[in-house]
């Protein structure tokens, strides 16, 4: 030990590698603890003759490794199959194989980055000071010289008889090491100006951390020309390319596009002249494959709003439904296809309905070919019988007051999809106080509530539109008898 | 009982080889020839126009990415159903090429192979240089580049995670870890060396940037065991990620159902194939690098004499791959299988087939001749026709195996744009100008590592 | 430039063990391979003949590989100067020197190639018994003329395809070629294995180093001749059990159990000397560690060729291939499956990845036995499942049986090195490179 602050030790040079080797042999005999060899190169043999320990690094390697294959398990199963599941192809969600190769990338990240980190910190490095570094000989530590260095905190040392010693151990040549006297950090400067750096460093982090947690209403930027700013006709577009101004093109009269000529037009519209044809076209024969082939596509294409069995209770209608309960969204229940509406209706009228959809509902003719949009439907017969609702007979009608008579109407014919009893507006206004009240027209007119204007909105609703309304959005139901519309009336008289 | 002796002293190059260190060098002499080039104040005169060339073909590869971000991916030749075209051939062929570095630094170091200490610096320089053209055509190649950061796990504004089960994302994850675990290998093993020049510097801006990136190395024995060990780790780790990388890139193809694509050899044959054309490349850039900035003595005859005899037995499997499959095609007695190998060598593309066959398998046969590695000349040559050869094995496989597919209407003859062709050119610009910078500013030849193989480095312990 | 002059020291003869070793492996042989032979008989499994067979052919595949692995690793240590392998080289040569001897053992697998009666090659008995086999299908539908519209569509375009692949393999998978190909790998191996033992006991007493440098000339041209050897080898052996399937890297599968269970047996063979007090002075911890890494390497290695050939049918699920996993990963099999993946790779990677485990000798040991028993495991897992493949839920018939001929299989390799260890040391004492082997040690 020595009193003098500023010692650091004693630098020893030696001449090879075997020298220094002997000489590192009797120090760690001698019982010395801070001391080191320095060396261009790994000297083998040198880390028994020092009894340097087994490094502890393999084991934190391991350690991170493991970490990184649970990272890579965990990563792949909370994302793809817990966070956010998708269907690719029909693949399974979870499957480890798949996932086996960035598991294995993962976890030799992990190893390698900590292999590498957790070297440079164990051995305390970087370091860009060290009191060894202001003696000049010692530049050829990296490059043929070999070094041993004694520090003068070790409990060993002595000046004078730590000096001798190196000397009797082989030493070409012994100095004394001193700290240096000034601050050996960073000056002032330097460490001000990486702290501006990595301030500014920030500032594009904090944008994008910005930009996540805010919402906007305007488009993106472009930067180039994106795909959804591509050049294309939309189907109700407007263009100056062609005379009458519109992109869509319209079948050239007389003509009939390959494939679409059909001998029994109602095949392929659903409509004898003007009314739909009540039943199934007679060139079909309803058979057990038929109805599979209908049940088949039923459960393709309409049983994800409708339900597998036509309730109207599908997984998008559930999902949908859930979102509108927290306000997330607004959500008409799809049409329960076992209701006495969708029963006593005909085939023709649903064909239609599958071919060119209705309301919320769009038009499947593109998708569906017409033999299995009426399988569908003899499909959807096969349910109702299983499922259908059956309305009351004409002698229980008979028996019933108006009022009751008008609720059921009400609720078979799908009213309540649109329309609250209840005072507050769902997509159509409320009944309540409907009777008698004065309704505002986009025309500026006021009319009333009666019977008349009851009758007119369901036979033509397009007549007349109500203020704030949406034009189309009521549909006609040209079904619904006169009798009907006057018990229904009755009904919702007595809404107050 | 019996014991019988060993002779005493055989002198044979194939079983005690030349010295690593050619001349007459010492351990300083060593140091002086590497950090003589980065401290001369001018480099080689050939370094000029090569690096002129190398960043004008660089300024190529902007345009040609600009015009394409600016336009869209329609500017190259890949058309259905060829959808892949020369962009991921030169992935490959790039990817493959990045091999070698880590080979020789992993594989050769598990392997005991103290000749790599010549070259590997150099070597993992390549390797890096080549991923990082890699890595470039598969991001450009998506077309909206600025979106690419979604092939990465990191929350986006949709609340999407990416596809872990594509074969396409498992490739994100292989390259970008091949990249980082090579760039902290190579860097690690600059370390000490930067110290070197750290030491001999002259000027402040020297002692300030290679001292800042030599993290206050002071060669001590403690720090150099763990160093060791680490690097040792490291090499352990690398040597199955070498073999995982490019068996990820052969899982783009081969989990398809495309005949000629879907073979289950594809990924210890794509391994092969990219250490075989790693070497070539190596070769190529160290036969003139050695003579221009004179290191004849460190990266000697037999290191060539070695990588020649690593190039023909790669080429070996490579072979022996490309027999297994067309085998296996007329084995499996699957007409389309049979039909895509009967494709690639008779059909429209049959010289792309047979130029890949003539560089790869028949042109390195002629180092079975000693006296065929010891011709330089010959030895730059060969290597250049396996480069060659290796991006023709990439075309064939990406572009004959697509080009006719299931449907004979849709068959199609893929050629590329002139945008295709000056990517590629452009490419090898990205690629010479990191590496002549390389060459100029950092130690081209792992000093400690040449120094610890010389006879001087051992200590003579007889009592150990 | 060389090595110093080096006394080696210790017994490094086989001496007297030689003839006891070879006794007690004929025993091991006899007993073995009888009892395998009399359960065969005394089955009354349905198809006994043709699962005696299969057990055989599993025996006889375990076993071989070692000696193809140790040919292997013979060659490739002069092809690369290989210094470390220097002292349990010798170990390896005399496994190899045994092909002859798995020759005469090879004979019997002719019966089921040429029998139409038993169903191991099936392809075999397709070809040839075809006639018969499609005279007695008329006879029976003529017999049932009625049901024979009932007869299943599906079944009948399976059948068909089944035919197309089998009769497009013909000029490949037929008898005569089959029979030629076997004689031609053997003949080939017989001559390389001859050629390296005598060039490396030369050697031993030679003057100059001439017997090295001619083996190590030849040695690069061997690497690649068994290559192919063992490729088509095993898809003749092996692959071709299923005639539908096909794999490309299934060559490139048995050459790495080949390989790593050639290894183990080295581990073996040389912690048995030592305990016999033969070879303790030249055989040290660092070739233990060095044998070691190559346990591990393989066995990451193997794994690597298995995962990608799993991988890569089992994504693409294209029928032609993946029935080849769908077998295997349904009833019985499942476990067997499982049982690879874990026993066989995640278990000895994690076991063997530390270096004190390679460098302690004791525990190698049983890792070393422990992963040729799953070598065993692995072939049986490749051949079994083709026995009785036809039938609905078909069972693993794992029996006593397979057990006794395995085991009687390695009594035959412990009896042919025991009979080749007699005439000369048990290391290459004239090696050139002996002397590095001795004094190098691991990082």
């Amino acid at each position: 030990m020595t009193n003098d602050k500023n010692f650091y030790g004693l630098l020893a040079e030696f001449e090879d590698p075997t020298a220094l080797c002997k000489g590192a042999e009797r120090v760690r005999d001698a019982g010395y603890k801070n001391w080191d060899c320095h060396t261009p190169f790994p000297v083998h043999g040198l880390d028994d003759c020092m009894g340097v320990k087994f490094t502890r690094l393999p084991w934190i390697v391991l350690t991170m490794g493991l970490i990184g294959l649970a990272t890579g398990v965990w990563l792949q199963w909370w994302t793809n199959s817990v966070d956010y599941a998708y269907d690719i192809s029909g693949k399974p969600v979870w499957s480890l194989p798949a996932n086996v190769p960035v598991i294995f990338e993962v976890t030799v990240l992990f190893s390698a980055f900590t292999a590498f980190f957790a070297m440079w910190g164990i051995n305390g490095l970087p370091r860009w000071y060290h009191p060894l570094f202001r003696k000049n000989s010692f530049a050829k530590a990296t490059d043929d010289g070999f070094f041993l260095a004694i520090e003068a905190k070790d409990p060993n040392f002595a000046l004078g008889r730590t000096g001798d010693f190196l000397n009797t151990i082989g030493a070409k040549q012994v100095e004394e090491v001193r700290e240096a006297d000034e601050p050996t950090g960073l000056p002032g400067n330097v460490k001000a100006k990486l702290w501006i750096t990595a301030g500014v460093m920030l500032i594009p982090i904090g944008m994008v951390y910005q930009t996540w947690d805010s919402t906007t209403t305007q488009p993106r930027v472009h930067i180039v020309k994106d795909m959804d700013k591509q050049d294309r006709f939309r189907a109700q577009g407007e263009t100056s390319f062609f005379e009458d101004g519109r992109m869509s093109r319209s079948q050239i009269t007389g003509t009939v596009a390959e494939g679409q000529f059909y001998e029994d037009e109602s095949f392929v519209t659903g409509k004898d002249g003007d009314s739909h044809i009540a039943a199934l076209p007679a060139s079909l024969t309803v058979d057990e494959e038929f109805l599979a082939e209908g049940k088949k596509n039923f459960e393709i294409f309409c049983g994800l709003c409708h339900g597998n069995t036509g309730a109207g209770d599908g997984p998008i209608h559930e999902r949908a439904a859930m979102l509108a309960a927290q306000g997330e969204a607004k959500w008409v229940q799809p049409t329960d296809l076992n209701g006495v509406r969708i029963v006593g209706m005909e085939d023709g009228k649903i064909f239609d309905t599958i071919t060119n959809g209705l309301n919320t509902m769009p038009a499947y003719g593109g998708q569906i070919p017409a033999q299995k949009r009426w399988a569908i439907i003899a499909y959807m017969r096969a349910l109702q019988a299983e499922y259908g609702e059956e309305g009351p007979s004409a002698d229980e009608l008979a028996a019933m007051t108006p009022v009751e008579r008008g609720e059921l109407v009400l609720n078979q014919q799908g009213c309540m999809a649109c329309h609250t009893t209840n005072g507050s507006p769902l997509v159509g206004p409320t009944f309540q106080g409907y009777a008698g009240s004065d309704i505002k027209l986009t025309t500026g007119e006021t009319v009333k509530g009666d019977l008349a204007y009851l009758t007119e909105s369901l036979r033509e609703p397009l007549a007349k539109t109500r203020e704030g309304a949406i034009p189309g959005a009521m549909v006609p139901f040209p079904n619904i008898t006169d009798e009907q519309i006057a018990d229904l009336f009755e009904y919702l008289s007595t809404l107050k | 009982m019996a014991s019988s002796a060993i002779p005493a002293s055989i002198d044979h190059e194939d079983l005690f080889p030349a010295a690593l260190v050619q001349g007459d060098n010492d351990l300083h002499s060593v140091t002086e020839t590497v950090c003589g080039v980065l401290e001369a104040p001018k480099p080689p005169k050939a370094w000029y126009p090569i690096f002129g060339i190398a960043v004008a073909l660089l300024g190529v590869l902007g345009a040609m990415i600009v015009y394409l971000v600016m336009t869209g991916v329609g500017v190259w030749g890949n058309n259905q159903p060829v959808a892949w075209g020369w962009p991921i051939v030169n992935f490959v062929f790039w990817v493959g090429i990045g091999h070698a570095g880590t080979l020789i630094s992993a594989v050769l170091f598990l392997f005991r192979q103290d000749w790599r200490t010549g070259i590997n610096r150099f070597a993992e320089a390549m390797t890096i240089f080549a991923v990082v053209c890699a890595g470039m055509f598969p991001a450009i190649h998506v077309g909206r580049i600025w979106v690419i950061w979604w092939v990465f796990p990191v929350p986006n504004q949709m609340s999407m995670w990416p596809n872990f089960r594509s074969p396409l994302l498992w490739d994100v994850f292989a390259v970008s870890t091949y990249f980082s675990v090579s760039l902290l290998f190579w860097y690690m093993g600059l370390v000490p060396d930067l110290a070197t020049v750290r030491d001999r510097a002259k000027t402040k801006a020297r002692r300030f940037w290679y001292g800042l990136f030599s993290l206050g190395w002071t060669g001590s024995n403690r720090h150099w065991h763990r160093y060791e060990r680490a690097y040792l780790i490291l090499a352990a780790l690398a040597t199955p990620l070498v073999l995982s990388v490019h068996s990820v890139v052969s899982f783009d193809f081969a989990t398809s159902q495309l005949p000629g694509w879907h073979t289950t050899i594809l990924p210890p044959y794509f391994v092969a194939g990219a250490i075989f054309s790693g070497f070539a490349m190596v070769l190529t850039l160290s036969i003139p690098a050695r003579k221009m900035f004179g290191l004849e003595d460190l990266i000697t005859a037999r290191h060539i004499d070695n990588m020649c005899k690593v190039i023909m037995a790669t080429g070996m499997m490579v072979g022996y791959a490309y027999s297994m499959e067309f085998f296996m095609a007329w084995y499996s007695g699957n007409s389309y299988e049979g039909f895509a190998f009967v494709n690639r060598a008779f059909g429209p593309y049959w010289w792309g087939y047979w130029i890949m066959v003539s560089c790869n398998v028949l042109s390195p046969q002629i180092f079975w001749f000693k006296k065929a590695r010891k011709n330089l000349l010959l030895v730059f040559i060969i290597s250049l026709f396996v480069n060659l050869g290796m991006w023709f094995e990439r075309f064939v496989i990406v572009v004959t195996s697509l080009n006719r597919d299931f449907l004979p209407s849709s068959w199609h003859y893929f050629s590329p744009t002139w945008v295709d062709v000056l990517t590629l050119l452009g490419s090898f610009g990205l690629f010479f100008t990191l590496f002549m910078l390389f060459c100029r500013y950092l130690p081209q030849v792992a000093i400690s590592e040449v120094k610890n193989v010389m006879p001087q480095a051992h200590p003579h312990l007889d009592d150990h | 430039m060389s090595s110093h002059p080096i006394q080696l020291e210790g017994d490094n003869q086989a001496g007297d063990l030689s003839p006891k070793v070879a006794r007690f492996g004929l025993g091991l042989a006899a007993v073995g391979l009888g009892l395998g032979l009399v359960l065969g008989f005394m089955s009354n499994d349905h198809d006994a003949f043709s699962h005696f067979w299969f057990a055989y052919l599993i025996a006889f595949c375990f076993v071989f590989t070692i000696v193809l692995g140790a040919t292997f690793f013979t060659i490739v240590q002069h092809l690369v100067n290989a210094h470390w392998s220097v002292s349990v080289r010798r170990l390896a040569e005399l496994t190899m020197a045994n092909i002859p001897l798995f020759a005469i053992f090879a004979l019997p697998l002719l019966i089921p190639v040429l029998s139409d009666d038993v169903e191991v090659w099936k392809w075999a008995s397709m070809g040839h018994g075809h006639e018969a086999a499609d005279a007695a299908e008329t006879a029976g539908e003529q017999a049932h003329a009625g049901p024979a519209e009932a007869h299943d569509l599906a079944t009948e375009l399976a059948h068909e395809e089944h035919e197309h692949f089998v009769s497009a393999k013909e000029p490949y998978l037929n008898r005569t070629f089959f029979i030629i190909r076997l004689f031609a790998y053997f003949l080939l191996w017989w001559w390389m294995t001859k050629f390296f033992f005598k060039k490396s006991v030369d050697q031993d007493t030679a003057e100059g180093i001439a017997p090295t440098l001619g083996a190590k000339k030849i040695s690069a041209v061997s690497v690649i001749l068994f290559a192919f050897t063992i490729s088509f080898f095993s898809f003749d052996m092996l692959m071709s059990l299923d005639e539908t399937w096909f794999s490309t890297i299934f060559g490139v599968y048995i050459f790495a159990g080949a390989f790593l269970s050639c290894v183990c047996w080295m581990v073996l063979m040389s912690k048995f000397l030592q305990a016999k007090g033969k070879m303790t002075k030249v055989i040290n911890d660092e070739h233990y560690h060095d044998l070691g890494k190559w346990m591990f390497a393989f066995t990451f290695f193997w794994g690597y060729i298995a995962f990608s050939q799993f991988m890569l049918i089992w994504y693409a699920n294209i029928p032609e291939e993946t029935h080849f996993y769908a077998a295997r990963l349904t009833d019985a099999w499942t476990g067997w499956t499982w049982c690879l993946l874990i026993f066989h790779f995640i278990i000895p990677f994690g076991g063997l990845l530390s270096r004190h485990v390679k460098r302690n000798t004791n525990v190698l040991k049983y890792w070393a036995i422990y992963m040729l028993v799953l070598h065993w495991v692995d072939i049986y897992w490749i051949a079994m499942p083709n026995y009785n493949r036809s039938e609905v839920g078909a069972s693993n018939p794992f029996g006593l049986m397979e057990i006794a001929l395995a085991v009687g299989m390695f009594g035959v390799l412990i009896y042919g090195v025991g009979k080749k260890s007699a005439k000369q040391a048990l290391l290459p004492t004239g090696d050139p490179l002996l002397g590095k082997c001795l004094g190098f040690k691991n990082i």
